[in-house]
């Protein structure tokens, strides 16, 4: 009898010890807060619910790209942001598609890369092969990422559908630069939030005269409206106008006065005694030719791109640090 | 001694005239054709002339086919009688002082002069239609216009400034490097015959604009050449006109041996130290059509080289046309561009 209660404590303790040892699995699972991903199947058509087309050039951009719960918004695969902070930036994106009808998404990963361009790469086919804004016309929205890698931490911002016709470079630059200090210094929290109040200051602000008269296309590249230049044309229409009136007049005044007389110089006769070009000086200038904006900006941004899906985005340039 | 003297034919005595297109002296009655040396002596020998002067401006001679009155002005060397048509050379305008040394005879004839005006409308929008109608002309006149002729030495020296700039780029670096340079040119060289309008009958931007001649025709005078044509003499003394052919000279001058300054981005003249001397001159008889043309009340002077064609002369705006043509012109071009704006977007957007 004793033997059997010993091994009734016994099984008791293995069952208690088991149920630990899954309760502490599952919370650090909880606190790592990995994003939970589904599988692509062919059956689901790899995951992509919007009207890219899947083909053998952009089959392995989908099948590596997470597929995700779009309904989650904050994405830390780099696992820098705890549970909480996560949270309060769910808030920072709620309240941007509330008050906008357009995605916020926020990104962490930690991932090797040579050039920016990885980046806008991964950005894309993340965005575009997963269901953001898919009620939406274009799948309009904003996706900000951030590249913990630790030999080059790097952010970027990127926007896609009608969201791109709200940001010129001006207006990337000055969002990036504003979060710069708080994302260098890892303080997500206060970084996200300005980056938020940014984006949502530059949407009420309306679309910039760089996009005033641009729409986005059924693929979602920033195309423009054919805006008929009336006053250049008024201007070259009237300065032609005025020149070949001109030239017509001068034909019919044909009386000029001779002050020349080149056509009655006796060619044979013209004789140098000193004919001396004398080297006096030399002087040399330069200016350089600039192309990039300086403070470790990157240039490219405030124009449409291509994905691999064939859809197109446009970025803000990126940040280092 | 005869002051005035006619061109007559050897055979039949009847009034004989230069004939431009064949080069030679044709009589219309008889047909006989006669070259300038055949005639040579024939003027001082049957018709005597009385000459009366009425006042400065005008003097009265006496046909010498006819007997009527003709009234001239001074500087008329060569004239017609209006009621027989004799070509009337009135000898002493054009002996002494006054004797022509070359002349260029007429190679084009009235009727040349007529077509050239009808054809001012070619390639000229703006003309007024009934403006080139024959009916405005008033009248066509073949005219001999005394021309200086000055042969200028130009002497003396010429110093510029000059800068040769090259431009050129490494990396993200751009260069310009400007070299300056002083050059001078110092020699002499020769204009022939520079033509000056001895005559204040004629509008000097008029006579300009006919040149050049084609001085390889350029023959000695023979008063021959003046029969069937006006001749006037000169009334702008050598001195005078020289002045004009001087400055045209050093203009001229000062261009050729800044030109012989090559490979220069800018050129400025520093000192100029050319001088003109005058080398050889020649009073010559040059031939001009002078066609008067009436048109809505205004008078309009054209004149055509007698020797070249070179037809010239203001001719007056259509307005309405003007106005036409700009507004057309500018709905044209204002349409064309949006046009090629509207292309440009659309192979910009495919």
């Amino acid at each position: 009898m004793k033997k059997c209660k010993l091994f009734l404590i016994l099984i008791l303790s293995l069952f208690i010890n088991i149920n630990s040892i899954k309760a502490d699995t599952e919370l650090n699972l909880i606190s790592s807060n990995e994003p939970i991903t589904k599988t692509r199947t062919k059956e689901n058509n790899y995951g992509v619910n919007k009207h890219w087309i899947i083909n053998d050039n952009n089959l392995s951009n989908v099948l590596s790209t997470p597929y995700v719960d779009s309904s989650e918004k904050v994405y830390d695969f780099a696992n820098i942001l705890t549970e909480e902070e996560e949270k309060t930036i769910y808030t920072y994106s709620k309240e941007f598609m509330d008050k906008t009808g357009m995605e916020m998404i926020f990104v962490t990963v930690d991932m090797p890369y040579s050039y920016d361009s990885k980046n806008e790469e991964y950005a894309a086919d993340f965005y575009d092969y997963n269901d953001f804004g898919l009620d939406l016309e274009h799948y309009d929205g904003i996706l900000f990422l951030r590249n913990n890698y630790s030999a080059d931490r790097y952010y970027d911002m990127y926007t896609f559908g009608s969201a791109q016709l709200y940001f010129n470079q001006n207006r990337y630059d000055d969002v990036l630069d504003t979060i710069y200090y708080k994302i260098s210094h890892d303080d997500y929290v206060n970084g996200f939030k300005a980056f938020k109040d940014k984006c949502l200051y530059y949407y009420n602000e309306g679309i910039p005269s760089t996009y005033k008269h641009s729409y986005i296309d059924e693929n979602g590249f920033i195309k423009k409206h054919y805006v008929a230049p009336y006053f250049i044309a008024f201007i070259i229409s009237l300065v032609i106008t005025i020149i070949i009136l001109i030239i017509l007049i001068k034909k019919n005044k044909m009386v000029k006065k001779a002050t020349e007389a080149s056509e009655y110089i006796d060619k044979k006769t013209i004789n140098y005694s000193i004919k001396e070009d004398k080297f006096i000086t030399s002087r040399t200038t330069s200016y350089t030719v600039s192309s990039s904006s300086g403070g470790g900006h990157s240039s490219g941004g405030g124009r449409s791109h291509s994905g691999s899906s064939g859809g197109g985005h446009s970025s803000g340039g990126g940040r280092h640090g | 001694m005869n002051d005035v003297i006619d061109n007559k034919c050897l055979v039949c005595n009847a009034p004989i005239k230069f004939d431009p297109k064949l080069g030679k002296f044709k009589c219309e009655y008889c047909k006989s054709e006669f070259t300038a040396e055949q005639l040579k002596n024939m003027n001082d020998e049957k018709h005597s002339t009385e000459k009366e002067a009425i006042e400065d401006e005008y003097l009265i001679y006496n046909c010498p086919d006819c007997g009527a009155n003709i009234i001239t002005d001074k500087e008329t060397a060569a004239t017609f009688c209006i009621y027989c048509g004799n070509t009337s050379i009135i000898k002493n305008r054009l002996t002494g002082k006054f004797a022509p040394s070359k002349i260029i005879p007429f190679k084009k004839t009235k009727e040349d002069a007529i077509n050239a005006f009808k054809k001012l409308k070619k390639g000229r929008p703006l003309v007024p239609k009934s403006f080139v109608s024959e009916k405005n002309i008033e009248k066509i006149t073949g005219v001999y216009i005394p021309f200086w002729l000055f042969d200028v030495v130009i002497d003396g020296s010429l110093e510029a400034k000059g800068t040769k700039v090259k431009h050129w780029s490494s990396g993200d670096t751009r260069y310009i490097k400007t070299d300056y340079y002083e050059m001078i040119r110092k020699g002499n060289m020769k204009f022939n015959k520079i033509p000056v309008d001895g005559s204040t009958k004629f509008i000097d931007e008029i006579m300009n604009t006919i040149e050049p001649f084609d001085y390889s025709e350029l023959i000695d005078y023979n008063h021959a050449y003046l029969s069937g044509f006006l001749a006037e003499k000169y009334n702008v003394e050598k001195e005078e006109s020289y002045e004009i052919a001087k400055n045209r000279a050093l203009t001229s001058g000062k261009e050729i041996m800044l030109s012989d300054m090559t490979g220069y981005t800018n050129k400025t003249v520093k000192s100029n130290n050319l001088e003109a001397k005058e080398d050889n001159t020649e009073y010559a008889l040059l031939p001009v059509w002078m066609v008067n043309v009436k048109y809505n009340n205004k008078y309009y002077l054209f004149a055509m080289n007698g020797q070249t064609g070179e037809f010239i002369g203001d001719i007056p705006l259509d307005k309405k046309k003007t106005v036409i043509m700009g507004i057309v012109s500018f709905i044209v071009l204002f349409l064309l561009v949006i046009l090629v704006s509207y292309i440009i977007y659309k192979v910009g957007n495919n």
